[in-house]
């Protein structure tokens, strides 16, 4: 076991996490290779609206997307978490598995296919609105208004039960195609667009998600996972 | 060097807590010990199959499992995938598979005589309850579904040379008729458990349908309709008893066949609704057989796919139905004209046996505007339904 304490690495990370793992692994033998690599990271998000054009919010724990006759539509810009800023090194694109986004909601009355997890390769500041990437100066308007998608496929959501029994769903968007090939293609992206969109086939067409802001478990987060084999090797 | 460092570091870390001695079916290998598998993968004409993907599974069980149940434990869906994958390279890739726990993997190129060699220290294998180190060799063929053989057998010492592989063959023949499509084979000589012949989309790998069938059959015979009129590759592969129950089995390389003349699907683009879910489903009749999946998320028991208008229906299809429990293994299909569309009334196909991938012949072709389809058990996936027309 010392040498799983006098490990040195870039990677500062990802090297708590494992050591954790595999600290863990040891301790008990029976499950000792019964156990995958993954760890979270939080995801910090503001919610923009188009009724709303030059003002933000990241105060609320809730935020409800989508699109009403009295408030337009509104949309959740998530930053890109800082421990995905590790697939740019290629040992550790090579060895991630999977790369998803979870995202908690009191209920899911919209067709999954009306919910989309979009990329975006602009920056934006925490001050960012509908039509600005930050609303507190002049000339960082958005090209579109509601953010600027990148011309990559947008991914739609498997929804799960939350984890501890309420009736809260989970989404998990699983991005790591399109992510590894981005990083491939040497296409940087800055973060997610989260939004639903309006359609007959849709119960409502809103979607009330728990935000960054949130102070428990619901609040928004990636999973990376990794393949024990080829990080051993 | 830092990077080389700390993954050196990690797996003196994973080695040093993760050795698995329990004798049995294998032998006592010390921790460190090298073990070795080696062999030869030949095409039909026994000459070497150069540059082919080959990957070694080492798994806590025997790599043998019926992908034809509906009812899995949670911690048995990756390993139908991963032990026993519809197409070697299918399913969310291997590497998203490699992340689950329970399993250990290696990959190899073979070489221009087709040999190929495995090694491992005896402290990374895990053995199964009675002691054993299962291996599982698959030709993966060139890495696109194009695969050739799977082996399967337990390590009995620190070296095994396997016999050459053979390309994998049954000799099918496939004929397109003006309602099903058609396979026959001659039934080999040599000690058979079972076929199972999968479908898969061949653009995109999606798995379409797959069936199992007994050692004494000789014939398939499938509704068009569970088909979109498009390229659908498939493959056979063929159970063979070996090592005392356990079986072996090869897979044939993959073939694809287009449809001539397309049966219509009369579910195609209708909408359905299901037990606690409000939106309309729209998942079931999108001829899209890799929806992200959801139903496991709602405990449903029903789904009512609706027609609009009176349809004559020959047979019903459900693909890739899975229950979240084992209350029950039938299905109950009943149908719904649209005078009284809340009153459904048998179709003769009342507690039914629920399988994965099951076509529901109507004992009589007749009209119904509504289908429900319902199970004691709570819906954990369901990828597509279609309907066939017909006569058959």
């Amino acid at each position: 076991m010392e040498a799983c304490l006098h490990l040195e690495s870039n990677f500062k990370h990802l090297k708590i996490f494992l050591i954790g793992f595999f600290i863990f692994a040891c301790n008990n033998e029976e499950d000792k290779k019964d156990t995958s690599i993954a760890i979270e990271d939080k995801v910090f998000d503001i919610t923009i609206s188009s009724s709303r054009p030059s003002s933000y919010n990241y105060n609320d724990p809730t935020a409800t997307i989508g699109s009403t006759d009295s408030d337009g539509e509104t949309r959740i810009l998530l930053a890109i978490p800082q421990i995905l800023n590790l697939y740019r090194e290629d040992i550790i694109l090579s060895s991630i598995a999977n790369i998803e986004i979870h995202i908690i909601t009191s209920s899911v009355d919209i067709n999954p296919e009306n919910i989309e997890l979009s990329f975006i390769d602009k920056s934006w500041t925490p001050y960012a609105s509908w039509n600005s990437r930050f609303s507190l100066a002049e000339g960082q308007e958005w090209s579109n208004p509601g953010g600027d998608i990148m011309d990559l496929e947008s991914v739609s959501p498997s929804i799960e039960k939350a984890p501890d029994g309420s009736q809260q769903k989970k989404l998990i968007f699983n991005i790591t195609k399109t992510l590894v090939e981005a990083v491939s293609q040497q296409t940087e992206i800055q973060g997610f667009l989260l939004r639903a969109k309006s359609d007959p086939n849709n119960a409502d067409n809103t979607l009330k998600v728990f935000t960054s802001n949130y102070s428990g478990s619901y609040a928004p987060k990636a999973v990376l996972s990794f393949n024990k084999s080829e990080v051993i090797e | 060097m830092k990077t080389f460092a700390y993954f050196t570091s990690i797996f003196v870390c994973l080695v040093a807590c993760s050795a698995d001695k329990k004798p049995g079916n294998s032998p006592y290998f010390a921790d460190d010990a090298t073990l070795t598998v080696s062999g030869q993968f030949l095409d039909k004409d026994e000459k070497p199959l150069a540059a082919r993907n080959i990957v070694l599974k080492n798994l806590r069980r025997f790599a043998y499992f019926d992908p034809t149940l509906t009812y899995f434990k949670e911690s048995l869906n990756w390993f139908a995938h991963l032990a026993f994958p519809m197409f070697p390279s299918y399913e969310l890739s291997y590497d998203s598979q490699k992340a689950k726990p329970n399993y250990f993997i290696k990959n190899v190129v073979t070489a221009n005589d087709g040999s190929f060699r495995f090694q491992m220290r005896a402290d990374q294998t895990m053995r199964d309850s009675e002691g054993g180190i299962n291996i599982t060799l698959v030709n993966d063929g060139e890495g696109k579904s194009a695969s050739y053989a799977k082996y399967n057998f337990v390590i009995k010492a620190a070296t095994s040379t396997l016999d050459p592989i053979h390309l994998c063959s049954l000799g099918d023949v496939f004929q397109e008729g003006s309602d099903s499509l058609n396979w026959t084979w001659t039934t080999p000589t040599y000690s058979l458990d079972h076929y199972e012949f999968r479908f898969a989309d061949a653009q995109d790998n999606s798995l379409l349908w797959t069936s199992r069938l007994d050692a004494t059959e000789n014939s398939l015979k499938l509704p068009k309709a569970i088909f979109r009129a498009q390229s659908v590759r498939y493959a056979v592969e063929i159970f063979y008893h070996f090592e005392d129950q356990k079986q072996l089995s090869c897979l044939t390389p993959s073939q694809v066949f287009s449809i001539t003349q397309a049966k219509s699907n009369l579910a195609q683009g209708k909408l359905a609704q299901a037990e606690n879910i409000k939106f309309k489903i729209t998942s079931l009749s999108n001829d899209r057989f890799n929806d992200e999946s959801y139903f496991a998320a709602y405990d449903s028991r029903w789904i009512i796919l609706d027609l609009l208008e009176e349809t004559s229906i020959g047979s019903i299809h459900v693909h890739n139905l899975q229950f979240a429990d084992s209350v029950s293994d039938t299905l109950t299909i009943e149908g719904a004209h649209l005078s009284s569309p809340n009153q459904f009334e048998s179709l003769g196909l009342d507690a039914v046996k629920a399988e994965r991938f099951a076509s529901y012949n109507l004992p009589t072709p007749s009209s119904w505007a509504r289908i429900r389809i319902s199970s004691l058990s709570v819906f954990d996936n369901l990828q597509e339904i279609t309907i066939q027309a017909g006569s058959n």
